[in-house]
C-alpha cells in the first residue's frame, strides 16, 4: 500500500518538477549566461583545435578587451593561412590567397551578452538544458553544460566552461543518434594575461578590400514578398535585410530565422540571365550545412547550424508573393 | 572552356559535364594548357614546391620500368581505397589528378543521393520530413563561393554570442578542404 501511495506521489510530483525546470535547469541557465559573457568580456589567448569529417586543424585565438571595445585574432595554423579579426561589429576574414580581404561590417550594434536572457525560456522549448560533471580541460577545471534538442530539428550542444571564468574551453555538437557532428577544445589557454594589441590587429596594406555590409539599418523593416511556408518547429524569424555581397549584381535578401541558439539564414538572389540553373544542392562542414535551391527565378541558399533536413525544409517552402 | 575547366578543379562539375570535359582535355591542346596553368597558379598561391624540370617525363618512364605485379588480390572496397590513395600519396604528380578524379566522383556520387533524398523530402508531409530527409552521410564540402554567405549568417547567429570567435572556425575550415584539392 505504501509502495503504491509513493508510486502514485511520484507520477504528480515528478511532471511538476519537470514542468518547472528545476533547480538543476536554473544552473545550467546561469551557466549558459556566464559562459556568453565569458566569451567577449575576458582577455585571453590560446591554441584549440577543431574535428570535423575526418578532418583536425589547429588555430590560435586571441580576445582583447580595452576602452575601445572588443579586439580579437583567430588563424588557422594548418596548410594556408587563413586569419579572422574582429574589431566589435567589424569582421574582417583573410582568404586563402592572402590577397584578398572580406569585410563583413554591422550597421546595428549588438549588446553582449544581453541577448541571450531574453532567448532563454525560449530555449527551454526545444531544448532540455541540464549540467553535466565536472573535468579538466588544458589545464583548467570545468563544468560540462547540456543542450539536449528535443526533436531532430536541431543539434544538442556539450559546453564545457572554465569553473573560474565561465569560459568555453571545449565544445561538442551531437545529432539525434548522440553521434558527435563537430567539436572544438582548447589545449593551451591563458586567461586574463596582458595581451599587446599589436597581436590583433589586422595588416592590410597591399591587399584588396571586398567590403558587404546590410543596406538597411532596420532589421525588421523589410518585407520583399518571400513568404517561408512551414519553417520547422521552434524556428521564429529573427530578421530581414538586403544585403549587397562580393560577387551578387543585385542586393541579396537575407531572411534569418533561430530557435534561439540554433540560427538558419535565408539568402535569396536573381538568378542571372547567362546563368545555369542551379541544381538542388547539399553541403556541410561539420555542424554547418548549405542548402541550394532554385525558386522561380531565384537561388534560394539556406544555411545554419542544423542538420541537413531542417535546411532542406527551409528551402522547400520558400515561395514568392507579388505584393 | 576556362570556366568549365576551373569548375572541374573544384569540384562543382556533375558527371555527365565531367565526363564530356575529359574528353575534350584529352584531345584540346589548349585546354591542356589552361588545366596545367591553373594548377600551377594554384599551387603557387598555396605555396606547394615546384617539381623539379621534367618530373612527367621522368615518372612516365619509371612506371614503365616498375615490373607488372599479376598476383590476385583481396578485393574488399575498404582496402581499395586504401591502397587508391596510398598509391596516390607515393606518387606527387599523379597524385594531382587521381585526388581531382577521387573528389570528383565522391561528390558527384554524394550529391546524386541528396537529390534522391531532397525528392523524398518534397513529397512527404514537412513534420515528418526531419526522418526521411536524413542528411546523406557525406554531402560535398563548400566552395569559396560560400563564403561571403557564411560570414554574413555568422555574424548574426546566436551561437557566435554563446561560443564567440571559436564559432568561426565553420567558416575558416571550409576554405581549408577547398585548398587542399
Amino acid at each position: 500500500m505504501r509502495a503504491l501511495w509513493c508510486a502514485l506521489l511520484a507520477l504528480f510530483i515528478g511532471p511538476a518538477f519537470a514542468a518547472a525546470g528545476g533547480p538543476q535547469q536554473d544552473d545550467a541557465f546561469v551557466w549558459l549566461q556566464k559562459i556568453a559573457a565569458a566569451a567577449h568580456q575576458l582577455n585571453y589567448s590560446g591554441s584549440f583545435v577543431y574535428q570535423h569529417d575526418n578532418h583536425v586543424e589547429t588555430f590560435r585565438i586571441t580576445h582583447l578587451v580595452d576602452e575601445g571595445g572588443e579586439h580579437e585574432k583567430l588563424a588557422v595554423l594548418d596548410g594556408s593561412p587563413r586569419d579572422v579579426y574582429r574589431n566589435n561589429e567589424q569582421v574582417l576574414c583573410f582568404l586563402p590567397d592572402n590577397k584578398t580581404v572580406i569585410v563583413e561590417k554591422r550597421r546595428t550594434r549588438k549588446s553582449f551578452p544581453a541577448i541571450l536572457p531574453a532567448a532563454i525560456s525560449e530555449l527551454s522549448e526545444y531544448y532540455q538544458v541540464r549540467m553535466g560533471g565536472q573535468d579538466r580541460i588544458a589545464g583548467h577545471e570545468c563544468q560540462l553544460v547540456i543542450l539536449d534538442p528535443k526533436d531532430a530539428f536541431r543539434y544538442g550542444h556539450k559546453l564545457w566552461a572554465d569553473s573560474k571564468t565561465g569560459l568555453l574551453l571545449r565544445a561538442s555538437t551531437f545529432n539525434e543518434n548522440n553521434e558527435t557532428v563537430d567539436q572544438f577544445a582548447f589545449t593551451q589557454l591563458d586567461i586574463g594575461g596582458a595581451i599587446n594589441k599589436a597581436e590583433v590587429k589586422p595588416q592590410l596594406a597591399g591587399k584588396k578590400l571586398i567590403e558587404q555590409t546590410d543596406r538597411t539599418g532596420n532589421t525588421a523593416a523589410i518585407d520583399a514578398g518571400w513568404q517561408i511556408g512551414s519553417p520547422p518547429p521552434g524556428f521564429k524569424k529573427t530578421m530581414e535585410v538586403k544585403r549587397m555581397l562580393p560577387g551578387s549584381k543585385s542586393p541579396v535578401n537575407h531572411i534569418m530565422f533561430s530557435d534561439g541558439l540554433a540560427a538558419v539564414s535565408i539568402f535569396i538572389e536573381p538568378l542571372d540571365g547567362d546563368n545555369v540553373r542551379p541544381a538542388q544542392e547539399l553541403s556541410n562542414t561539420g555542424a554547418l550545412h548549405v542548402y541550394t535551391i532554385p525558386v522561380g527565378d531565384s537561388r534560394v541558399r539556406v544555411l545554419g547550424e542544423v542538420p541537413g533536413a531542417t535546411v532542406m525544409q527551409f528551402g522547400n517552402s520558400v515561395s514568392y508573393t507579388r505584393k | 572552356m576556362s570556366e568549365q575547366i576551373s569548375g572541374l578543379m573544384d569540384g562543382e562539375l556533375d558527371e555527365n559535364e565531367v565526363t564530356r570535359l575529359v574528353a575534350c582535355l584529352k584531345q584540346d591542346e589548349e585546354s591542356q594548357h589552361t588545366w596545367l596553368a591553373y594548377h600551377v597558379v594554384g599551387d603557387t598561391l598555396r605555396q606547394l614546391p615546384a617539381l623539379s624540370p621534367e618530373f612527367g617525363v621522368r615518372l612516365v618512364q619509371r612506371l614503365k620500368d616498375e615490373p607488372v605485379i599479376l598476383a590476385p588480390r583481396k578485393t574488399a572496397p575498404r582496402n581499395k581505397t586504401m591502397v587508391a590513395l596510398s598509391a596516390a600519396a607515393s606518387v606527387a604528380a599523379v597524385s594531382l589528378v587521381a585526388l581531382v578524379a577521387l573528389q570528383v566522383n565522391k561528390q558527384s556520387h554524394s550529391s546524386d543521393n541528396g537529390v534522391e533524398k531532397i525528392a523524398l523530402a518534397q513529397n512527404a508531409n514537412p513534420v515528418t520530413s526531419a526522418k526521411l530527409a536524413a542528411t546523406p552521410s557525406s554531402p560535398r564540402s563548400f566552395s569559396a563561393k560560400d563564403n561571403p554567405y557564411l560570414i554574413a549568417h555568422q555574424e548574426y547567429s546566436p551561437s557566435t554570442v554563446v561560443e564567440g570567435m571559436p564559432s568561426y572556425v565553420r567558416t575558416v575550415a571550409e576554405v581549408r578542404q577547398d585548398a587542399s584539392r
